[in-house]
């Protein structure tokens, strides 16, 4: 924690700041594009959302009280980015949050930068199904294997309610997968 | 067509329905994460420094610089003028009681009389010797007394 508050104190500072930021940005840069490219589906769509958040991280880094984990706290930033990105994608269309992610994900078969096979594909067709809430629980748990607790600081929402979404989301995907195979 | 036998021929491994759950919920937990996604080459190196072209640290990082303390540099600045202005009316006032008091003090009664302004008008004069005998004139004259230390009036 003391760690992190020198380095807090760094952002901040004006004759440290770039140096900071420049380390804050290789240390993370990966992990939040790959949350948000899970949320957002396309590559150019998370590449705008990576550095809108970034962005935000530096405007906001003064408001930053050292309560939480810094990763947390950007993986919140980057989290209501996505979401908010998808709000204003689905709204031009006319179309729910939803529906948006269903599309995307039924372009992925023709996109240059998805090559997973057959069973990645209809993974990702199913979790396009699910509520959002469940998609984002799912996506955090599955493949970014977070602990419920640190999820829990995130999608401010209780570890029991975390675990509830998990377990109806893997139920819907099986279901799902279940069906098309049939 | 009546008949053609109606059935496939397709046949599938024993109990292979049974187990298709399961093989498909093996299937879904060994799939690796973030296998499927990928991103163009160099990506993350390239990202990294569009992303600090677009930070701007001297105007972000210190509104220190930028509003405060050019509004405390106004405030200190007024009050400094404020101050000098003061101190310098003290100062000539003080350099003009001192030069007044010092002109007093070395310079004769004649020598202000010259600096002085008052205009000595011939009238005035022989209005003031007009009061004075002739006699009392000279002798004022002779003994260089001054009118002021003199009792003319007086009887002898």
């Amino acid at each position: 924690m003391e760690q992190q508050n020198q380095f807090i104190k760094a952002l901040k500072f004006p004759e440290t700041q770039e140096f900071a930021f420049k380390k804050l940005l290789a240390d993370y840069k990966e992990r939040l594009y790959w949350h948000i490219r899970k949320i957002v589906i396309e590559h150019d769509d998370a590449d705008d959302v990576l550095q809108n958040t970034f962005i935000k991280v530096f405007e906001n880094i003064d408001k930053f009280k050292g309560n939480s984990n810094i990763y947390t706290w950007m993986y919140k930033i980057a989290t209501n980015e996505s979401l908010n990105f998808l709000g204003k994608k689905s709204k031009q269309l006319g179309i729910s949050n939803e529906e948006w992610i269903e599309k995307q994900t039924a372009k992925l078969e023709s996109d240059v930068y998805f090559d997973g096979d057959e069973m990645q594909l209809k993974l990702q067709k199913a979790i396009a199904t699910l509520p959002e809430k469940q998609r984002l629980v799912f996506n955090m748990r599955y493949f970014e294997e977070m602990k419920y607790e640190k999820m829990s600081e995130i999608l401010d929402t209780s570890v029991g309610g975390l675990k509830a979404s998990y377990h109806h989301a893997v139920k819907k995907i099986k279901n799902k997968i279940n069906g098309w195979y049939r | 067509m009546g008949g053609i036998d109606k059935e496939s021929h397709f046949r599938v491994p024993k109990s292979y329905f049974n187990d298709f759950n399961q093989k498909i919920a093996q299937k879904i937990d060994s799939i690796e994460p973030n296998s499927g996604f990928r991103t163009p080459a160099d990506y993350f190196q390239k990202i990294e420094n569009r992303i600090l072209d677009q930070v701007d640290y001297y105007k972000e990082a210190p509104p220190f610089y930028s509003n405060y303390i050019w509004k405390a540099m106004a405030v200190a600045s007024v009050v400094v003028l404020f101050l000098v202005n003061e101190k310098t009316a003290l100062d000539q006032n003080e350099l003009a009681d001192f030069f007044m008091e010092d002109y007093l003090m070395v310079n004769t009664t004649y020598e202000i009389a010259e600096h002085s302004d008052y205009s000595f008008e011939v009238g005035n004069f022989i209005e003031n010797y007009e009061s004075i005998a002739i006699d009392d004139a000279m002798e004022i004259r002779l003994y260089g007394e001054t009118p002021t230390n003199l009792n003319l009036f007086d009887d002898e």
